[in-house]
C-alpha cells in the first residue's frame, strides 16, 4: 500500500523534472548562435524556403510560445513534431531507434551485472589469491579501456580474424517487428533462426558496452563484500553455526549487494547514453547516432524528443532502483513500517 | 566444588596474530576451566585478550590470527582437533555467544524472528514455519513484550535492550551447554543493563548452562560470577572464586582493579585509572608482562615469567611475590 | 531440469543456424555500402548524394546521360525531344512501354503531375525547376507528348531534367498517400516507394539506420537489372566498412574516404578505382577588409601550396582545379600556364610590395601592414572535414612567408551558415557539389554577385562577371556559349574571388567479382549495370 503511494508520488515528480528538462533544451537551443532552418534547408536553399521552415517550426516565436506550442502538441496529440533532418515524425524515429538502444543497453546491463557482481564476490572471498588478482585485473581493464578501442579490437578479432560474429547490424533476417525489440519480436514470431541471428548480432556490442560497467561493479562489489565480511553480524551468523554458504550468500551478500545496487540506476543511464560510439562502429540503428546527428544539425524536435525519452528512462530506472533498494533494506523502507 | 565436573577446560591456549607489523601474542598460555552450571568471569582491561579467548573457543579467530598451541576440551573432546564441519555443528548449538553490541551484531536486513529461528532451522532441521513460531516462544521467554509482533520487526525497529534480549534468545535456542557472554551490557544504559544481567542469570538457572562471562566491570563480576579469572596482556594472572577475589586478592594487578572501583556502581571506563597503559602485544614486556606498571616490581620480574601457583586451594596466582617452592607441573 | 536443457539446445541450435545463414552470400545478391543514411526517398524533397543514389535507381527521368559521358544526353522515359522557340519550348515524346512499379503506364499527365508537385511543395531542391518554369509550363499535349514552356530561356534546361528532382512519380500512389500539400513535405513519400517509381529497381525495404534493400523490377521497359537484389547496409564507421570489404561481406563502396585508401591497398579481393568527379574544393575570400583588394587575393592565391596539398592532403586522389568549372565538363578550358595560379611565394611578395603592404619589421618577419591595418583574414574550417583543416594549416604556414596572418576557426555546420551569411568571418574552406552537369550550375552559384554572397558570404561583385553569366544562361549556340564560359573562367583567375584548389576523385572500391561498373561524374551509381561473376 505504502509502496504504491510512494511510486505514485515519485511518478508525479517526473512531470516537473521533465518540464524542466524541456525548458532547458529550448533555452539552450534559443541562445546558441546557430541558424537551424538554414542548416536544415541546406546551403543552396532559397531564402523563402528557409523562411518557410522558420515559420513551420515556429523558430521566430518567443521562447515561451515555442515551449507552449510544443507542449500543446505533445499533450493533446502525443505529437513530438517532425524532424527536419530525417523528414520523419520524431515519434516514429524514436519508435524505430529507441528499442535498438534500449535492447542493447539492457543486454549490456544484464551482462555487466551477471559477470560483475559474481566476480566481485569471488574476488572478495578469495582475497589476495589468483582468482582475486584475475578479477581485479579484469575490473581495472574494464574501467580503463576506451570503449571505441575495445570495440574495434573485438570486431577485428571476432569478425575479421575468426569470423565467428557479424561485424555490424542488428539482424539479417526479416521478421514482423511488433515491439522493435528484435530479440522479443523473434520470439513473438516464433522464429528461432531469427532469434539466434539477433542474439549473435548482439554479442559484440553488448559485450563491449558491458565491459566498463562490469569492471566498475566488480570493484564496488568486492569492496562492499570485504567490508561486510568483517561486519559483526557476519561473526554472529558464524557463531550461530550456520553453514558457510548461508553465512556468505544470505547474510553477507544481501548486505553487500546494496552499494552496487545503488549505482545501478546511474549505470543504466550511462549505458543508455553511452552507446553513440558503439552504434557507429557496429552500425547499430540506435538513438545515440540519431541524437548525435540531430545535435549537429540543431534538429530541435529530434533533440527534444531524444532528451525527453532519455530523461524519462533515467528517472524511471532510478525509481526502480530506489524501490528495489527499499525492498532489500528495511531501514529505508518508505512511508514508515514494513507493513 | 571438587564434586563438580568440568564442562570446559582451556589448557595453555596460545593464539597469535601474524600482522604486517609483527606477531601479536594475543594469548600466552591461557588456562582455566568452567564447571557445569557455573558462571566463570573473565575480567580485564580492553585488549587483554578476553574476546580472543572467546573466539578461540568458538574456532572463529579471524585472519591473520591462529591458535598456535594448547587444548580446548568441551566435555573432554578437544575442539582444536575438530573439523570445520564438526565445529559448525557445535557453534550455536552446544556453545552459543552473546555479543557486546546487539545493534551491529544483528543483521539489519532480516526480521528478528528469522534470525532467532536460524539455529532451529540449521541445527535442528525444523521446518521454517515451526522454527519461526518456536523463535517467538523463546523471544517471549526473554521478556520481550509483544514477542509475536516483535519477531516480525527488523532490528532497527527495536530498542537496544530489546535487541539484546533478541540476541540472548538467539543464543539460547538450542539450549547450549556453554554460553559465552562478551560484555553484553556495555552498550546499554544502567537500568536496562541490570535487567539483562538478571535475565541471563535466570535463564542460566533454568537451562542449566555454564557461562563464560567476559567483562571489564568488577561490579558485574561481583553480581554474576561464581569464579573469576583476571587477565592481563594475554595471560591469566589470578584465578579464584568471586568471594576470595574481593576479600583476598593477591596479584598486584587485581589489587589495582579492585581499588579502581568507585563506591557506587556507575558507568564507564574506570579501569583506565590504573597508571601506565596496556602494553602492545607485538613486543610484550619481558618476564612478567605487568612489571612496568607494577608497584612491587623486582629485578626478577623483568627476567622470568612467573608461573601460576596455587596459593590457597582453588586460588591461583602468577606473581613472583608468591612464588615459593615450585608446585608440580 | 530436463526442459531447461532442451531450451539450451534449442537456443544453441538456432545460434548455429543463424551463423550459417549469415555466412552464405546468395549469388544473385550484391552488397552496396551506404556510409550514412539517405535523407529522403521523395524526389521532390531529397537533396543529398545518398538520397539521389536511392531515387535514381528507383525512379526514371525524361532523359539521362549515356554511360560515363556527361557531355551529351541519352533517352530515358522520353524517346526523343526537340528544343524550339529560341530555347523556350521543350517537347518530349514519351516511350509507350514504360510502367510504374504497380503496372500503370507512365504518361504525359504523370510528368505534368510530377513537375507541378515539386513546384507546389517547394522543398529545398525545387529551385532547379522554379528557376525556369512555373505551374503553367508543363502541358500534356497528348497521352505521350509533353511540352514544357520555359518562363525564360535556359541553356541548361535539359541538364536540370536529369536531376533526381525531375524524377517522374506515379500520381495514383502519391494521391493515395498524402497527396500534395503546398509548402510541405510528404512524410510517406520521404520513407517509401510503394509503386511510385518506374525505375529498374523497387525499394523493397528501408529500415531506418539499418539497411535498404532494392529488388529488380521485372516489368522494366529497358534493359533489365543484372542483379536481383541490392542490399545496402548503412555502416557509418569507416573501420567497419574496411573490414567488411576485406572480408568479402561487401561488394561495392563509392565515395570512400581518401584518408583510408591505404587500409585497402594490396587487398587481393578488391580493386580500387579513382575517377575524377565534378566536385570542386575552393576557399572563399570574403572580398572585404584587406581581401577587398584584388592584389591581395591574387597574392594569397599564389601563396597556396597546391602540389603539396594534392599529394599529402588528398593522397593524390584529386586533380588541380583552375576555376569554377571542373575539367571534363562542357565549357571547361585548360588555361595557359600564366593564366593559372602556381605556388610562387616570390611573386606573391612582389604583388604585395607593389600594392603598398609593407613589412612591420625587417622583410620576412611579422606581418605586413597598410594604413595601420595588419594584413590577414579569418577562415572557417567545418568541424569533421579533416581535409579542409589540413589544407588550411598548410596554407597558413605558407602565408606567413608573405606576411599574411591567417586565423583558422573551426565551426560546426549548423553555425557556419549563419556566420557566413552575416559576414561574421572573412572566408570559408568550402566547395561545390554540382546539381546538374552544366557550367551555369557552378558559375551562377559561385561567381554571380547575389548568390556568392548568399551561399559563401562572398561580397565579390563584378558587373562584367554578372553579365557574362547571364548571357551564357540563355545562349543557345553551343560554340558561343563555350566561349563565354572561357571568358568567365579567365575573369575568375584575374579577380581571384576564390582560391581554386582541387577537383576530387571518387574512390570506388569493388570486390573483384563485381562487373559492369561505370562512373558518370554527375550521376549516382547505377545498380542495374552491376553483377557478380
Amino acid at each position: 500500500m505504502k509502496l504504491g503511494n510512494y511510486i505514485l508520488r515519485r511518478a508525479a515528480m517526473l512531470v516537473p523534472v521533465l518540464l524542466g528538462v524541456l525548458v532547458l533544451i529550448f533555452v539552450i537551443a534559443y541562445v546558441i548562435p546557430a541558424d537551424p532552418a538554414r542548416a536544415w534547408a541546406g546551403q543552396r536553399a532559397r531564402e523563402e524556403q528557409v523562411q518557410a521552415l522558420e515559420e513551420r517550426y515556429h523558430l521566430n516565436d518567443p521562447i515561451h510560445v515555442q515551449v507552449y506550442t510544443y507542449l500543446k502538441n505533445v499533450i493533446l496529440h502525443f505529437d513530438l513534431g517532425v524532424s527536419p533532418t530525417t523528414g520523419r515524425p520524431v515519434r516514429d524515429d524514436l519508435k524505430a531507434f529507441f528499442p535498438a538502444t534500449f535492447e542493447l543497453a539492457l543486454c549490456a546491463f544484464v551482462l555487466a551485472i551477471a559477470l560483475g557482481i559474481p566476480l566481485g564476490v569471488v574476488s572478495a572471498l578469495r582475497r589476495n589469491r589468483p582468482a582475486d588478482h584475475f578479477s581485479r585485473i579484469v575490473a581495472l581493464t574494464g574501467v580503463s579501456t576506451p570503449l571505441f578501442w575495445l570495440a574495434l579490437i573485438l570486431q577485428f578479432v571476432f569478425y575479421f580474424k575468426l569470423g565467428w560474429l557479424p561485424a555490424m547490424g542488428r539482424s539479417t533476417i526479416d521478421i514482423t517487428r511488433y515491439t522493435g525489440f528484435v530479440l522479443v519480436d523473434s520470439v513473438l514470431n516464433w522464429n528461432w533462426t531469427a532469434f539466434g541471428d539477433a542474439a549473435i548480432h548482439m554479442i559484440l556490442p553488448a559485450a563491449t558496452l558491458a565491459f566498463y560497467s562490469m569492471g566498475y561493479l566488480v570493484r564496488i562489489t568486492r569492496g562492499s563484500m570485504l567490508e561486510v565480511l568483517e561486519a559483526e553480524y557476519v561473526v554472529t551468523a558464524k557463531a550461530k553455526g550456520l553453514p558457510r554458504r548461508v553465512v556468505i550468500y544470505r547474510h553477507a551478500l544481501k548486505n553487500a549487494i546494496i552499494p552496487p545496487l545503488t549505482v545501478l540506476g546511474v549505470e543504466f543511464g550511462w549505458l543508455l547514453g553511452g552507446t553513440v560510439l558503439l552504434e557507429t562502429i557496429f552500425a547499430w540503428p540506435g538513438m545515440g547516432r540519431y541524437a548525435a546527428g540531430s545535435i549537429v544539425m540543431v534538429d530541435l524536435p529530434a533533440v527534444v524528443g531524444y532528451t525527453l525519452i532519455v530523461a524519462l528512462v533515467m528517472l524511471l530506472s532510478n525509481l526502480v532502483v530506489d524501490i528495489l533498494y527499499s525492498v532489500i533494506d528495511p531501514r529505508i523502507r518508505v512511508g514508515g513500517k514494513g507493513r | 566444588m571438587e564434586a563438580k565436573e568440568d564442562l570446559l577446560v582451556v589448557d595453555r591456549l596460545k593464539t597469535q596474530f601474524f600482522t604486517y607489523g609483527g606477531v601479536v601474542e594475543a594469548l600466552d598460555e591461557v588456562s582455566f576451566e568452567i564447571e557445569k552450571g557455573e558462571i566463570f568471569g573473565l575480567v580485564g582491561e580492553s585488549g587483554c585478550g578476553k574476546s580472543v579467548t572467546a573466539t578461540s573457543i568458538l574456532g572463529l579467530v579471524s585472519k591473520p590470527g591462529r591458535v598456535i598451541s594448547g587444548r580446548i576440551l568441551l566435555d573432554g573432546e578437544d575442539l582444536l582437533r575438530k573439523s570445520e564441519r564438526e565445529m559448525n555443528s557445535i557453534r550455536g548449538s552446544r556453545i552459543a555467544m552473546i555479543f557486546q553490541d546487539p545493534t551491529s551484531s544483528l543483521n539489519p536486513l532480516f526480521r528478528i524472528g528469522y534470525q532467532v529461528a536460524e539455529p532451529y532451522i540449521h541445527h535442528q532441521r525444523r521446518a521454517k514455519r515451526k522454527a519461526l513460531s518456536d523463535a517467538t516462544g523463546i523471544l517471549a521467554k526473554t521478556g520481550l513484550p509483544d514477542a509475536d509482533e516483535k519477531a516480525r520487526n527488523y532490528p532497527h525497529e527495536l530498542s537496544g535492550g530489546m535487541r539484546q534480549r533478541a540476541m540472548i534468545a538467539m543464543s539460547l535456542t538450542c539450549e547450549p551447554d556453554l554460553l559465552i557472554a562478551d560484555e553484553p551490557t556495555t552498550n546499554l544504559d544502567v537500568t536496562i543493563g541490570r535487567q539483562i544481567l538478571d535475565l541471563v542469570k535466570d535463564l542460566q538457572r533454568e537451562f542449566g548452562a555454564s557461562v563464560l562471562w567476559i567483562t571489564h566491570d568488577m561490579a558485574v563480576v561481583a553480581q554474576m560470577c561464581d569464579r573469576v579469572g583476571v587477565m592481563y596482556a594475554g595471560s591469566i594472572v589470578e584465578k579464584t572464586d568471586v568471594r576470595t577475589l574481593f576479600r583476598n586478592a593477591k596479584h598486584p594487578y587485581t589489587e589495582r582493579l579492585l581499588r579502581a572501583i568507585p563506591s557506587a556502581a556507575t558507568s564507564s571506563d574506570r579501569l583506565e585509572e590504573i597508571p601506565g597503559s596496556v602494553p602492545r602485544l607485538i613486543h610484550p614486556p619481558t618476564g612478567c608482562r605487568f612489571h612496568p606498571r607494577c608497584d612491587y616490581a623486582a629485578p626478577v620480574c623483568s627476567e622470568t615469567k612467573p608461573l601460576e601457583r596455587e596459593v590457597d586451594p582453588g586460588h591461583w596466582v602468577a606473581c613472583h611475590r608468591f612464588s615459593g617452592p615450585k608446585d608440580g607441573t | 531440469m530436463k526442459s531447461k536443457a532442451k531450451w539450451l539446445v534449442l537456443v544453441l541450435l538456432s545460434l548455429v543456424v543463424g551463423l550459417a545463414a549469415t555466412g552464405f552470400g546468395a549469388a544473385d545478391k550484391l552488397v552496396y555500402l551506404f556510409y550514412g543514411e539517405p535523407g529522403e526517398a521523395d524526389p521532390a524533397t531529397a537533396y543529398d548524394m545518398r538520397s539521389a543514389t536511392l531515387i535514381n535507381n528507383v525512379y526514371d527521368r525524361l532523359l539521362t546521360y549515356p554511360g560515363a559521358d556527361a557531355t551529351q544526353f541519352a533517352p530515358m522515359l522520353a524517346e526523343s525531344w526537340e528544343v524550339s522557340n529560341g530555347g523556350l519550348t521543350l517537347t518530349f515524346h514519351l516511350r509507350r512501354d514504360a510502367t510504374f512499379h504497380d503496372g500503370t503506364p507512365v504518361t504525359a499527365e504523370a510528368v505534368r503531375y510530377s513537375f507541378n508537385r515539386v513546384l507546389t511543395m517547394n522543398q529545398p531542391p525545387a529551385w532547379m525547376l522554379s528557376q525556369m518554369m512555373n505551374l503553367e509550363s508543363t502541358v500534356a499535349v497528348d497521352a505521350y507528348t509533353v511540352q514544357i514552356n520555359l518562363t525564360q530561356p535556359y541553356a541548361a534546361a535539359l541538364g536540370v531534367l536529369t536531376h533526381s528532382v525531375a524524377s517522374i512519380v506515379n500520381p495514383a500512389v502519391v494521391e493515395a498517400n498524402g497527396g500534395i500539400v503546398a509548402g510541405q513535405e510528404n512524410t510517406w513519400m520521404n520513407q517509401n516507394e510503394g509503386g511510385a517509381g518506374s525505375g529498374p529497381y523497387t525499394m523493397s525495404e528501408w529500415i531506418p539506420a539499418e539497411r535498404l534493400t532494392f529488388e529488380r523490377y521485372d516489368g522494366y521497359w529497358g534493359k533489365k537489372a543484372l542483379t536481383k537484389t541490392i542490399e545496402c547496409p548503412i555502416v557509418p564507421e569507416v573501420g567497419t566498412r574496411v573490414l567488411m570489404l576485406l572480408a568479402g561481406d561487401a561488394d561495392v563502396h563509392d565515395q570512400f574516404p581518401e584518408t583510408n585508401v591505404a587500409d585497402l591497398e594490396g587487398a587481393a579481393n578488391l580493386s580500387i578505382l579513382t575517377p575524377a568527379t565534378f566536385n570542386i574544393d575552393f576557399i572563399a575570400l570574403g572580398c572585404r577588409g584587406a581581401m577587398a583588394e584584388t592584389a591581395v587575393r591574387q597574392a594569397v592565391s599564389y601563396a597556396f601550396p597546391y602540389d603539396m596539398v594534392l599529394e599529402f592532403v588528398y593522397n593524390g586522389l584529386a586533380i588541380r582545379s583552375t576555376g569554377p568549372i571542373p575539367s571534363g565538363m562542357f565549357g571547361y578550358v585548360d588555361p595557359v600556364a600564366e593564366r593559372r595560379y602556381t605556388y610562387n611565394i616570390i611573386k606573391a611578395n612582389q604583388i604585395l610590395d607593389a600594392a603598398g603592404w609593407a613589412w612591420q619589421g625587417a622583410a620576412g618577419e611579422g606581418y605586413r601592414v597598410k594604413n595601420g591595418v595588419e594584413l590577414g583574414m579569418e577562415v572557417l574550417a567545418p568541424i569533421g572535414e579533416e581535409v579542409k583543416m589540413q589544407e588550411a594549416l598548410l596554407w597558413q604556414d605558407s602565408l606567413r612567408q608573405i606576411g599574411f596572418n591567417l586565423k583558422i576557426r573551426e565551426i560546426v555546420y549548423a553555425m557556419m551558415y549563419r556566420t557566413v551569411r552575416n559576414h561574421e568571418t572573412d572566408g570559408i574552406m568550402s566547395g561545390w557539389l554540382p546539381d546538374y552537369a552544366d557550367p551555369d550550375n557552378y558559375v551562377d552559384a559561385i561567381c554571380a554577385s547575389g548568390n556568392a554572397d548568399a551561399i559563401y558570404g562572398n561580397e565579390y561583385n563584378n558587373p562584367t562577371m554578372d553579365s557574362l553569366i547571364l548571357q551564357a544562361k540563355s545562349e543557345t549556340d553551343v560554340v558561343q556559349r563555350a566561349a563565354l564560359y572561357g571568358l568567365i573562367q579567365d575573369l575568375s583567375f584575374e579577380d581571384a574571388p576564390y582560391v581554386w584548389v582541387s577537383q576530387r576523385s571518387n574512390v570506388v572500391i569493388l570486390s573483384s567479382a563485381v562487373q559492369g561498373f561505370y562512373y558518370n561524374p554527375i550521376l549516382p551509381i547505377d545498380f542495374a549495370s552491376l553483377y557478380k561473376d
